[in-house]
């Protein structure tokens, strides 16, 4: 099953998508991030609220993308959720796959480490004494997670453990299950 | 003379810890990605420098779409973000003067300030007051702007590294020469399609036109063209800045400014305004 997911992603990453060079997006988003910390005073919650917020409005809509270009359907498990997320998901927008780790033993709980971050390559975090402990520099991916799961009914808590910038050993998102939620008409969309 | 090993860029899996280094410089703002260092390079290139490698990795191209028009919705919730902060301080002020210590307006805000958040929605683009503001604009003209100040250098040394690209000019003295590599170079890189023509009245004033500019391709209003139109303004400032960057990089004032064509979505035309007339700028050197 594993390797079918993976074949599945490295398909659709060569021929399905439209490519843009790495370096571009990472300087992109660093520009953003950058602007944002200087627009919030460096108030670094307030900049990981942002950068969350922007990824879940981002992951709401890539969610449509990924099942077109996939054509995938209902997981039977949490534990193919993860495989999906890492090798086709990661992969056919990142072309990175994250390693799946450090499973609770509800298995609704796990872990994904990023040996490899677009969004980070090159970067730096600042010296003043508090990026260091309080800036999630890549907490768009949070939101991403967070929104494009919550629109196929899994509601989960997305939140970075440790992040290489922060001198941490490796990247890793925490990724837990809440619930699942039930098939709804979406609120307003009558 | 620095070896690659020893450069970061030859490091790039592995993200520098911060270095002490970096505390004796002016601090604060997070380092986005370095492109100093690919001129660096340039200068002192030796053969041990693995560019090959540099500039191979991709990402999809959607996934810079969704972050740029990210900018939009971002920038008007920094805006109201600020414009909390004002009144609050205001409030507090007051407050302060009347000596009176009740904590729950400040409750209030907050539940508000939640209730505003509505995600995949397009209600931000309701209230014109907001998303038309000159500083909202202005932000995201900046956003824009940053970028193309750092881009230049990363293209040059990208396109000239790689064997199966064409190199891009390097003598980029002359104003049309640049603008033709705005047109064809950065274009096709953040696009993914070149401009589709280029005029210039020889006296500074450039006009780019893109007719089929890709972040607006599925850009519609339910309320009809003329609201799309109006909707459509925040999202054109974005290039605009981009463009300036650039130029800027490159040492050329300018003023842009973007407009639909004719009304007709998704053509766009750049009208970019320089300081120097065609070849005044090899005239004074």
């Amino acid at each position: 099953m594993s390797k079918q997911i993976k074949q599945l992603g490295d398909d659709i990453w060569k021929t399905k998508v439209e490519k843009v060079n790495s370096e571009l997006f990472t300087l992109t988003y660093g520009s953003i991030v950058s602007q944002l910390c200087k627009d919030l005073n460096f108030n670094y919650e307030a900049v990981n609220n942002q950068l969350f917020k922007m990824g879940y409005n981002i992951g709401i809509r890539l969610i449509d993308e990924f099942l077109q270009k996939t054509q995938l359907s209902r997981c039977t498990n949490f534990r193919e959720t993860a495989e999906i997320v890492s090798k086709i998901g990661f992969k056919i927008f990142l072309n990175i796959t994250p390693i799946i780790t450090n499973w609770s033993a509800d298995s609704k709980t796990f872990s994904l480490i990023l040996n490899d971050n677009p969004l980070a390559d090159f970067v730096e975090l600042p010296d003043d004494g508090k990026a260091l402990k309080e800036l999630w520099y890549s907490n768009i991916l949070c939101g991403v997670l967070k929104g494009a799961l919550e629109m196929v009914q899994l509601d989960c808590e997305v939140v970075f453990l440790n992040d290489v910038l922060r001198g941490d050993e490796s990247t890793e998102i925490r990724v837990k299950l809440i619930q699942i939620l039930k098939d709804e008409v979406p609120a307003g969309d009558e | 003379m620095s070896t690659s090993a020893t450069s970061p860029m030859a490091n790039k899996n592995a993200p520098l810890p911060p270095s002490p280094a970096h505390s004796s410089q002016t601090p604060v703002l997070p380092q986005s990605p370095q492109v100093q260092q690919p001129q660096r390079h340039i200068q002192h290139d030796d053969a041990t420098v693995p560019t090959q490698e540099l500039f191979t990795k991709e990402v999809n191209a959607i996934a810079l779409d969704y972050l740029i028009n990210e900018c939009i919705p971002l920038s008007v919730r920094v805006e109201e973000m600020l414009l909390e902060g004002q009144s609050e301080i205001s409030a507090a002020i007051s407050e302060l003067k009347l000596e009176t210590a009740e904590g729950e307006e400040g409750i209030d805000n907050e539940t508000q300030r939640k209730d505003k958040f509505e995600p995949g929605t397009v209600t931000f683009l309701n209230d014109e007051s907001k998303f038309l503001h000159l500083n909202n604009l202005y932000r995201i003209e900046n956003y824009g702007y940053e970028i193309g100040l750092k881009i230049t250098d990363c293209l040059i040394y990208m396109k000239n590294s790689n064997p199966n690209e064409a190199t891009v000019n390097m003598r980029l003295v002359e104003v049309l020469e640049i603008m033709k590599f705005i047109c064809r170079d950065v274009w096709k890189i953040i696009y993914l399609k070149q401009m589709d023509n280029l005029r210039t009245n020889h006296i500074g004033t450039f006009v780019l036109i893109d007719n089929n500019f890709r972040p607006l391709t599925n850009f519609y209003s339910s309320l009809g063209e003329e609201d799309t139109l109006r909707k459509v303004q925040p999202y054109l400032q974005f290039p605009c800045g981009l463009i300036k960057g650039i130029l800027t990089s490159l040492g050329i004032e300018s003023i842009v400014k973007a407009e639909v064509m004719n009304g007709k979505l998704p053509s766009v035309s750049f009208n970019v305004q320089t300081n120097f007339n065609n070849g005044g700028m090899s005239k004074m050197m």
